[in-house]
């Protein structure tokens, strides 16, 4: 009994050995019987459900495939091979060899094309991948920054990442272009650009950035594509058109290499295209202004007639011919150094047409002038920089050295109440020499020298020669202003502190020289002559201190205190005059995640940079320039700024709201005086307040899916002050809005609309007298772009523009369409302006006390035929 | 002048990567993007690669393509400066190739049953190991999604001290994957190690041009002169050179076991987490 239940036990087990070995053995061939080598064979359990097992063919076509221990009853097999059907079938889970054939398939393997993050966040670098957010239809990289999440482009140029202006424009870590960043964004081709990295907080001095101080802002980085980098790339426009000859050539040759970058751009127009906005330099970062390191703009002694400028791209209404050249490109020296250099000349002649009815507001009066104004303008600018830099984690230098000068000349014909011919002549020569250096200290210390010298020399002119003037005897009238400046900063800066708080605290002297020299002379029929003229010579000395510490609060809060004390010695015309000047302020900011806070407040009392502000109309007020120098104009003011910014970069979000108000008064006080036509300018030495309001906000959202972006922005202003006007005090008020709104729809590869809603509005109250009535004026833009075909591009715009105030109402419409035929390395593109051949636009404005209705001669029906090539 | 000397050093270290292996005819590209935590103690220190798979039923070679880029440009610089006499200029600068690995990852099927993999990263040294099949104990789960168009089944494995997640696909029969994955009845679409520290995510499928030829570095002239050694010598290289990397990397040109290297002006510091960037946080942590 015993040995047979032995037996029927090792008879079980036997066969349960032989189930747990089960072997499926299998050969699989194609159905000419040619074997398939690794063709993925799967074992399921017979409902397909769960994988038992994989192997794969070999170069037999063959497998073997050991079931593991206690298999079910039966078991699926699917084969697999790309190009051929699957193959199932349900076999029993015994040891067995097959043969498997299996089916050619008609389908083939489905592609994915590669689609690559439009937005990745690195640490605190934000990557933008260029080609998500790029149409064919865009010529540049900065068309395509303008549809970044995050990213503003101003209408000059200046780009701003979540509201701070950038710092540094790199292209592959090279900063070739410095503020002068415009060129790049004009030029560089987005097909060359794989990347656009954001670095937040960027520090690029080495020696801050290793003892964990963080920079003052955002940097940008080009990240080109390895095509791009390998040769010298070189890029062309041609372009000629009527009526008459037009013209808009450009050639761009650019080498992005790892140790030497260039770009060199020569291009000339007649089609009003400005190329002055490509050499604009951006203002300096806050840290630079606190720091002193900045030179004041150029600011001429006289000008002509100021003239309302018209809500619409000066391309409808601006006659030109224009040509430029310019030479940028930066050396790596070595790991540490560098050298940049920049070379311009531009070429710009312009002239505008237009007719003008004005209405003067005086306290007491009303008076009114029509007349018909012809302004030409001729102008020359060389400039030449050099800046050396050399960047250790031990020690940082810089200098820059720029030679700059303008020769313009500008022509202005008034016809009707009074007619003149002016001719003024506004050459301006600058000298710059900045110098820094950061020079590691004790500890966590850092020692910061600046020694930054200026000197400038406008020698300005101004001729009127009137053909018929109200006081009728005078016969021709010259004006001179002639100003020579000089101004050397030193000071000493310190640094140090730990992660959590840092301090820095600043010595230094500011000297200054001034020489302005003003003298007018008229010519009677009498013979005789009348002369005016006055010197004003002016040295400066500050002496000042300043110390600012900042501390790292728990919660994201930030927490900054600041002050300064200047004591100023000057000598004006032999007179001495000391003056104290000073600072407090404090500021709270907050950071946490995607939402940042800040709220800040300051006293200050500070001089007002410029002595000489008579930069007004001369048409009518030809007696007025002399403006009193005699003492340092300054303001003392408390003002209160909050900012409120929210960013969700990846969710394409982006807001960011600041709203300033400053309240105070300044020692001085604008007068008027009125006599007849006459108006004369004084500046007197009286104090006057003054208070502001301003409010800005911009708002961006970008649809990743339906690549489309919707930019809101807007702005508000309001200006209080107090006014003389022939000995009797009043309060001037302004008030003016700017909104605008843009559309971006590219989601559809054929068709692309772009819409664009603009508003400005103004308003000023003079005394006591109704507030002049609101002028409104409206554009409008809509772009179509079909693109039919693969290589075809055609456009359409439409353009509208309305001024209206409450009495009057103005709208005019312009049509412009285009077609272009791309090829791999030349397109060929037909432009046709202004279809409609609209010849003026009537356009309304309120300056002061002065509303004017101006009718501007406007370009008419332009067709311009253009080959674009790349080498 | 030892700054000059180690940019020297460094060019040349990338200079001579270029030899490569012919792998035939190759069908597919499958396009990964890989996400590598390179500080473990800081999760948000990301690096993101896009890398390529390519095979035939036969090899597959899983590679830079910017990095094999980078090499083309260094390896034609050199070739033209040889030929033309005039000096070497680096078309693009260490720092920006270093930025991208130079580990490849071949596998062979069905002759060798085998993977190769090759390395340049420890800088100054070319070092290639193979290791044998099956290196991976999948376990299959029933769980199945979506991701993208592709159907995808999950499996985990324990490998080497990290726990993978993957997720592939039976649609694309094949079964070489990313990295070292192998033996998978399909295609790997999205694979994340537990610590998140590593992540393969497909992103694109294509079929190769005909005549597409597989190799496994771009010079297609070189003998090739990766060293071969055992994965325990490599194991044991690399920490060597997460150590010391500048020692390591002067050592390793010079062939000299004692040297060593001084830099002034240099933080030595920042400059070695720098070079280590690609190797710093190991896959393999056994």
């Amino acid at each position: 009994m015993h040995r047979w239940i032995l037996l029927c036990l090792c008879g079980l087990l036997a066969v349960q050995a032989a189930r747990a070995q089960a072997v499926i053995r299998g050969q699989v061939t194609d159905t000419q019987g040619e074997p398939l080598i690794a063709a993925t064979v799967i074992v399921y359990d017979a409902a397909f459900g769960q994988i038992i097992k994989n192997t794969i063919t070999d170069e037999k076509g063959q497998f073997v495939c050991s079931l593991p221990p206690a298999p079910p009853d039966s078991i699926g097999i699917e084969i697999r091979y790309i190009g051929y059907a699957t193959y199932r079938e349900v076999l029993a889970a015994t040891t067995q060899r097959r043969s498997f054939v299996l089916q050619e398939s008609a389908f083939d393997i489905e592609e994915v094309k590669v689609e690559v993050a439009p937005v990745t966040i690195k640490k605190d670098t934000v990557v933008y991948d260029v080609a998500s957010f790029a149409s064919e239809a865009d010529r540049n990289i900065g068309e395509v920054l303008k549809k970044m999440p995050g990213v503003e482009v101003s209408p000059d140029g200046m780009i701003k990442y979540k509201g701070m202006p950038i710092r540094r424009f790199y292209i592959e870590n090279l900063d070739m272009l410095g503020q002068r960043y415009n060129i790049a964004a004009n030029n560089v081709p987005w097909q060359w650009v794989e990347e656009v990295e954001f670095y937040e907080n960027h520090q690029d001095v080495k020696l801050l950035d290793s003892l964990g101080v963080a920079g003052g802002g955002p940097a940008l980085n080009l990240k080109l594509t390895p095509e791009a980098m390998r040769h010298v790339q070189l890029n062309g426009e041609t372009g000629v058109g009527g009526p008459f000859l037009l013209w808009d050539a450009r050639l761009v040759a650019v080498k992005f290499f790892d140790r030497h970058q260039f770009i060199h751009v020569a291009e000339s127009n007649n089609i009003a295209k400005d190329l002055e906005k490509a050499l604009t330099e951006h203002p300096l970062s806050v840290e630079n202004l606190r720091l002193r390191r900045y030179h004041l703009p150029r600011e001429d002694l006289l000008a002509l007639s100021s003239q309302a400028v018209p809500l619409l791209p000066p391309e409808r209404y601006r006659f030109n011919q224009s040509a430029s050249t310019t030479l940028n490109g930066v050396s790596r020296l070595s790991a540490s150094e560098q050298l940049r250099y920049h070379v311009t000349y531009l070429y710009d002649a312009a002239h505008y047409d237009f007719d003008t009815d004005s209405r003067f507001f005086l306290l007491q009066d009303t008076f009114r002038l029509i007349e018909r104004q012809r302004v030409e303008s001729r102008r020359h600018l060389l400039q030449a920089e050099l800046d050396y830099e050399q960047n250790t984690t031990k020690r940082y230098q810089r200098n820059t050295t720029l030679i700059r000068a303008h020769m313009d000349r500008h022509w202005g014909q008034l016809e009707g109440s009074n007619q003149l011919l002016q001719q003024l002549e506004t050459p301006y020569w600058e000298l710059k020499n900045e110098y820094m250096s950061y020079l590691p200290g004790q500890g966590r210390r850092v020692r910061q020298w600046v020694a930054n010298t200026y000197a400038r020399h406008l020698p300005q002119q101004l001729t009127v020669s009137p053909a018929q003037w109200f006081s009728a005897e005078t016969e021709s009238w010259r004006q001179q202003a002639s100003l020579s400046e000089w101004q050397t900063l030193l000071f000493r800066n310190q640094r140090g502190g730990s992660m959590r708080t840092q301090w820095q605290w600043q010595i230094g002297t500011d000297l200054q020289a001034q020489a302005l020299r003003q003298n007018i002379s008229m010519n009677n029929s009498l013979g005789t002559k009348d002369t005016l003229s006055g010197n004003t010579e002016r040295l400066s000395a500050y002496l000042f201190a300043a110390g600012e510490w900042q501390r790292r609060l728990g919660g994201g809060f930030q927490w900054r205190v600041e002050g300064e004390y200047s004591a100023s010695q000057h000598r004006i015309n032999q007179l001495l005059d000391f003056i104290p000047f000073g600072k407090a302020s404090s500021s709270l900011n907050w950071r946490q995640g995607r939402w940042g806070m800040g709220l800040s407040l300051s006293a200050y009392r500070q001089p007002e940079r410029r002595f000489v502000n008579n930069r007004q109309p001369l048409w009518r007020t030809y007696r007025q320039s002399f403006v009193n120098g005699d003492f340092i104009p300054w303001s003392q003011v408390v003002s209160g700024n909050y900012t409120l910014s929210f960013s969700n970069i990846t969710g394409g979000w982006g807001l960011f709201v600041s709203v300033s108000r400053q309240q105070g008064e300044q020692n001085y006080l604008d007068a008027f005086d009125y006599s007849g036509f006459l108006e004369t300018r004084h500046r007197l030495p009286e104090p006057a307040p003054v208070s502001y309001t301003m409010t800005n906000f911009h708002f961006k959202k970008h649809f990743f899916h339906w690549r489309t972006t919707w930019e809101l922005s807007g702005t508000s202003f309001y200006l209080r002050q107090r006014m003389q006007q022939d000995g009797q005090g009043f309060w001037f008020t302004n008030s003016s809005y700017h909104l605008r709104s843009s559309l971006s729809f590219e989601k559809l590869t054929f068709f692309h609309l772009v819409a664009e809603l603009e508003a400005r509005g103004n308003r000023t109250q003079w005394g006591e007298q109704p507030p002049s009535p609101m002028v409104w004026q409206l554009r409008q833009r809509y772009l179509l772009r079909w693109l039919p075909a693969e290589r075809w591009e055609l456009h359409l715009q439409w353009e509208g523009f309305g001024s209206f105030t409450e009495r009057k109402q103005q709208t005019i419409a312009f049509m412009d369409a285009g077609v272009r035929y791309r090829l791999r390395r030349m397109s060929f593109e037909c432009q046709w302006w202004n279809i409609g051949n609209t010849s003026a636009l009537e356009l309304q404005s309120v300056e002061n006390n002065r509303r004017q209705e101006q009718r501007y001669s406007l370009r008419p029906l332009n067709i311009l035929c253009k080959l674009t090539w790349q080498l | 002048m030892k700054k000059y000397l180690l940019t020297f050093v460094f060019a040349i270290s990338v200079a001579a990567v270029w030899a490569q292996a012919r792998l035939g005819k190759g069908e597919f590209r499958a396009v990964y993007r890989v996400e590598t935590v390179t500080d473990p103690a800081d999760t948000t220190s990301l690096r993101v690669d896009t890398m390529y798979l390519e095979f035939s039923s036969k090899h597959s070679v899983f590679y830079s393509p910017t990095r094999r880029y980078y090499d083309s440009l260094m390896y034609e610089g050199i070739r033209r400066s040889i030929k033309s006499g005039a000096s070497f200029q680096m078309p693009v600068s260490g720092e920006q190739i270093r930025a991208y690995t130079s580990a490849v990852v071949v596998h062979h099927y069905p002759n060798n049953k085998k993977l190769t993999f090759f390395t340049a990263d420890l800088l100054g040294a070319f070092w290639r190991y193979e290791e044998e099949y099956p290196l991976f104990d999948w376990q299959y789960r029933q769980e199945s999604k979506k991701i993208g168009n592709y159907t995808c089944q999950k499996a985990v494995a324990t490998f080497r001290g990290r726990q993978w997640e993957v997720w592939y696909t039976t649609d694309i029969p094949t079964p070489f994957g990313p990295w070292k994955f192998y033996g998978l009845p399909g295609l790997v679409v999205y694979a994340e190690d537990s610590l998140r520290h590593f992540r393969f995510e497909l992103i694109g499928f294509e079929r190769l041009p005909a005549g597409y030829e597989m190799v496994t570095h771009y010079d297609p002239s070189e003998p090739r002169n990766f060293v071969k050694i055992s994965r325990e010598r490599y194991l044991k290289e690399l920490s060597m050179f997460l150590e010391d990397p500048l020692t390591y990397h002067v050592r390793a040109m010079s062939g000299n076991s004692n040297a060593s290297i001084e830099v002034e002006g240099i933080d030595r510091k920042k400059l070695n987490k720098k070079i280590t960037k690609v190797v710093s946080n190991p896959i393999e942590l056994e």
